[in-house]
């Protein structure tokens, strides 16, 4: 992520988590048709560089804002101000929910394969479940946090949203990648 | 205008290669009279000349040991990738330098680069030909699945051939250009390209945008750069081979002609099952007194080629997954490549997708047309549609540990870039190796290795104190290429690319100096032949009117001629063509007065017959 450059402003969108997908994607078919380096195929070198450059800077841009996750910690870090959050904190309990998880999926893994599809899927299902969870109580805090910033940026008060909620955001996330992990586990990829 | 230069597409296949651009009437393959538009992918080694396509091919059970087809498995490729391969080819394969492979063809040895060079040489030439102008542009078409290593070696190739490689495009991309802008396509659309050596899909988005154009978006993309026809032959022919020998256990089915025998068969047993539950064939070996004939039927080769035609399935599966989709979200299945002739090929996709493929365009040319069309809109042509690709695997670097810290993802739309910030581990370190891998594995020793890049020119600092920031950057062509800032001085530190396969830049010059210094010997030995006939020509002529020349010409004139004559006649035998010329200009300077003489006696009795005539 280029720490610079400003997607939603590229892509004129409000700075807010909710998203218009419609907007985003004529956005981005607008944004490509006028820079993809294929329409500068036979310009100068200098001019070819500087398209590939900003081609790449739209599909990152692009990239970001359909990826809700990705797109909440880009917000978050701007609310935050500088302020530091705790970036490993989970809500209570949650990490030995997944420890136990994890080792379920491990003994499936050494299990044969095929062997507990039904299983399988039933922990897809509840870890599917939870992420649908985590996406509402996500998208509700920013929606109070960014109704705050509003608010005091009209009464010209320097915009700081509860700490407190900017927090609880953070733990969101975390708890989200720790689902996509196991998620992914459960799909037979072991990466990331 | 050069902004306007013809930008022909080039499908550079494993079996068959051509040529497509857009014509006044519309996008076509090129087609040469008499030849078709198909050159295949072979080539024949003589008098240290090539001969490809057609004529190639046929020399394979006449001079095996001559004779190079399949280069593009080889391309990118380094010895120990290609275990699986090497025993089916009847060429000998060897180990180069940094892990290349050379073919060997007597006593000479070729990269593949160079290989498919002269393939894409011959496909230019005939392109030359029918359009009657120079090409000096191209894109050509790799299969989607190729890693950076085997698009930077299509690259070289081209420039090798004389060719700017304006664009690398995927094959199932450049067939969903063809069929959406000739169909109007809109929705979901699956690609699926089983060609000679590789295996494609491409699931693509396609809309047409609020007036501006079309957008041709690839979601993902799968594959398999070693699955194709020529696995399917090598099956047909093991089988073949055991059949053989079950009823002639003394035949001797060692060396290249036997095996391109074999494959010939397998070809044809393919092609014939395509059309028909069974065919007969017949291997002969006359050396051997060997004639065997038998009967090949379609459920033998289905059973023969299931499992790899059920890995392709997979790749299926894993490109719907990948793009979100499931096989009913998909509206329409394009099947591309000559393999998907085969009848379980087809019913197989059918099942898989639920629907019929569409086969509206010839298989074996939409990829070349597609690339035609984009060529068009590169040159400036047209501006109604982009294309957006995608990098077809994982992108990273090696960390502690040996493990692989991907940094551009599989399927991220391209040109895509990813920066990461690398320091020093002691005090005043002024370069820092970073060390480049491709791959879907968790550990760099899965993944492939695409080359070390060594970072210098770090102002010297304590150590963990410089901040270099390196940005990888996958262009439009899936290729990539890396710069470095030291963030503390700002400045730009050199990037040295040792790439892991390949050619070096260097590698390349030589080989295409080379290449022209060739050129410059077939030039000569051309005009020599050339010069030879004109002078014979004037011989000829000389002799004709030798007789008249005596009453024209004064004697020292005459010996004058006859001397300049016998100086042509030694230079013709020489292998000189400038010389040869020089003295038949010479010749032609002495000649001149007589050439005058018997002109004006021509006109003179020209003019008296006329007098005469008008007279009576």
């Amino acid at each position: 992520m280029s720490e610079s450059s400003d997607h939603f402003e590229r892509f004129g969108l409000p700075r807010r988590y909710a998203i218009d997908r419609k907007a985003l994607e004529a956005a981005y078919e607008r944004l490509t048709l006028a820079h993809h380096p294929d329409f500068f195929a036979t310009a100068p070198a200098a001019v070819r560089e500087q398209a590939e450059r900003t081609a790449a800077d739209v599909n990152e841009g692009y990239r970001l804002l359909c990826d809700d996750a990705a797109r909440a910690a880009w917000l978050l870090e701007r609310l935050a101000h500088g302020r530091a959050l705790n970036a490993q904190a989970l809500p209570a309990g949650f990490l030995d929910e997944m420890f136990a998880l994890q080792e379920e999926v491990e003994e499936l893994d050494a299990t044969a394969a095929g062997a507990d599809d039904a299983r399988r899927a039933e922990l897809r299902r509840e870890a599917a479940a939870k992420l649908v969870d985590l996406a509402a109580e996500r998208a509700a805090l920013f929606a109070t946090a960014e109704r705050q910033t509003e608010r005091e940026r009209q009464t010209e008060r320097e915009p700081q949203p509860e700490l407190e909620r900017l927090q609880a955001i953070q733990s969101n996330l975390n708890c989200e990648r720790y689902l996509q992990r196991l998620l992914g586990r459960l799909d037979g990829r072991r990466d990331d | 205008m050069t902004d306007n230069e013809r930008i022909i597409g080039i499908d550079l296949g494993t079996t068959n290669s051509l040529a497509a651009t857009v014509f006044e009437h519309g996008p076509e393959a090129i087609h040469a009279e008499g030849d078709g538009a198909i050159v295949p992918s072979v080539l024949l080694r003589g008098d240290g000349r090539w001969i490809v396509g057609d004529a190639a091919r046929e020399a394979r059970t006449i001079e095996p040991e001559r004779v190079v087809f399949s280069v593009k498995r080889l391309m990118g490729r380094d010895y120990g990738d290609l275990a699986q391969d090497l025993p089916h080819l009847p060429y000998p394969v060897e180990p180069a330098q940094r892990g290349l492979v050379r073919v060997r063809i007597g006593e000479e040895t070729f990269t593949p680069q160079e290989l498919s060079a002269e393939i894409l040489r011959a496909v230019k030439a005939r392109a030359e030909r029918v359009l009657g102008e120079t090409v000096r542009k191209a894109v050509i078409t790799v299969p989607a699945y190729f890693d950076d290593a085997q698009r930077q070696a299509t690259r070289a190739a081209g420039r090798i051939a004389g060719l700017e490689v304006v664009r690398i495009l995927n094959e199932p991309t450049a067939a969903a250009i063809a069929y959406g802008l000739d169909q109007k396509q809109q929705g979901t659309v699956a690609v699926y390209d089983l060609g000679g050596g590789t295996f494609d899909i491409s699931i693509l988005q396609l809309s047409a945008a609020q007036g501006s154009g079309s957008v041709f978006k690839v979601l993902s993309t799968h594959g398999d750069t070693h699955l194709g026809g020529d696995d399917f032959d090598a099956l047909i022919a093991a089988e073949l081979r055991r059949r053989l020998l079950a009823r002639h256990p003394q035949a001797n089915l060692d060396g290249p002609l036997p095996s391109h025998l074999l494959r010939k068969t397998a070809e044809l047993i393919k092609i014939d099952l395509s059309r028909a539950l069974d065919t007969e064939y017949t291997l002969e070996l006359p050396g051997q007194g060997i004639a065997f004939t038998d009967r090949f039927t379609v459920q033998t080769l289905d059973a023969l080629i299931a499992p790899l035609v059920e890995r392709t399935l997979e790749s299926c599966r894993a490109a719907l997954q990948a793009a979100g989709k499931t096989p009913q979200d998909v509206e329409d299945v394009v099947l591309v490549g000559g393999c998907t002739r085969i009848p379980l090929v087809r019913r197989r996709v059918t099942a898989l997708f639920g629907r019929a493929p569409n086969i509206a365009i010839n298989p074996d040319e939409v990829v070349a047309i597609g690339a035609g069309i984009q060529g068009h809109l590169l040159a400036g042509g047209r501006r109604d549609y982009v294309l957006l690709d995608v990098i077809p695997l994982s992108l990273g670097i090696e960390t502690l540990g040996g493990t692989f810290s991907k940094l551009i993802t599989a399927n991220s739309t391209i040109p895509a870039s990813a920066s990461e910030l690398f320091t020093t581990y002691v005090d005043n370190q002024t370069g820092v190796d970073i060390n480049i891998y491709q791959g879907e594995r968790e550990f760099v020793k899965d993944c492939r290795n695409l080359g070390r890049f060594r970072l210098r020119g770090v102002p010297p600092m304590p150590a963990g104190l410089p901040r270099v920031k390196v940005t990888f950057h996958v262009d439009t062509n899936g290729i990539l290429s890396v710069s470095a800032l030291e963030e503390r001085s700002g400045q730009q530190a050199s990037i040295e690319v040792i790439p892991s396969h390949g050619l070096t830049n260097d590698e390349i010059e030589q080989i295409m100096e080379q290449a022209v210094a060739h050129a410059v010997e077939d030039l000569n030995e051309r005009q020599l032949v050339e010069f030879r006939n004109m002078a014979d020509a004037v011989f000829r002529g000389i002799d004709k009117v030798w007789d008249e020349s005596k009453v024209l010409l004064s004697g020292p004139q005459q010996s004058e001629i006859r001397e300049q004559m016998e100086r042509v006649r030694h230079r013709s035998a020489g292998q000189d063509p400038i010389a040869l010329k020089r003295e038949m200009d010479r010749l032609g300077e002495l000649t001149q007065p007589l050439a005058d003489a018997i002109i004006s006696k021509a006109a003179l009795s020209e003019l008296r017959r006329f007098f005469e005539e008008t007279r009576s």
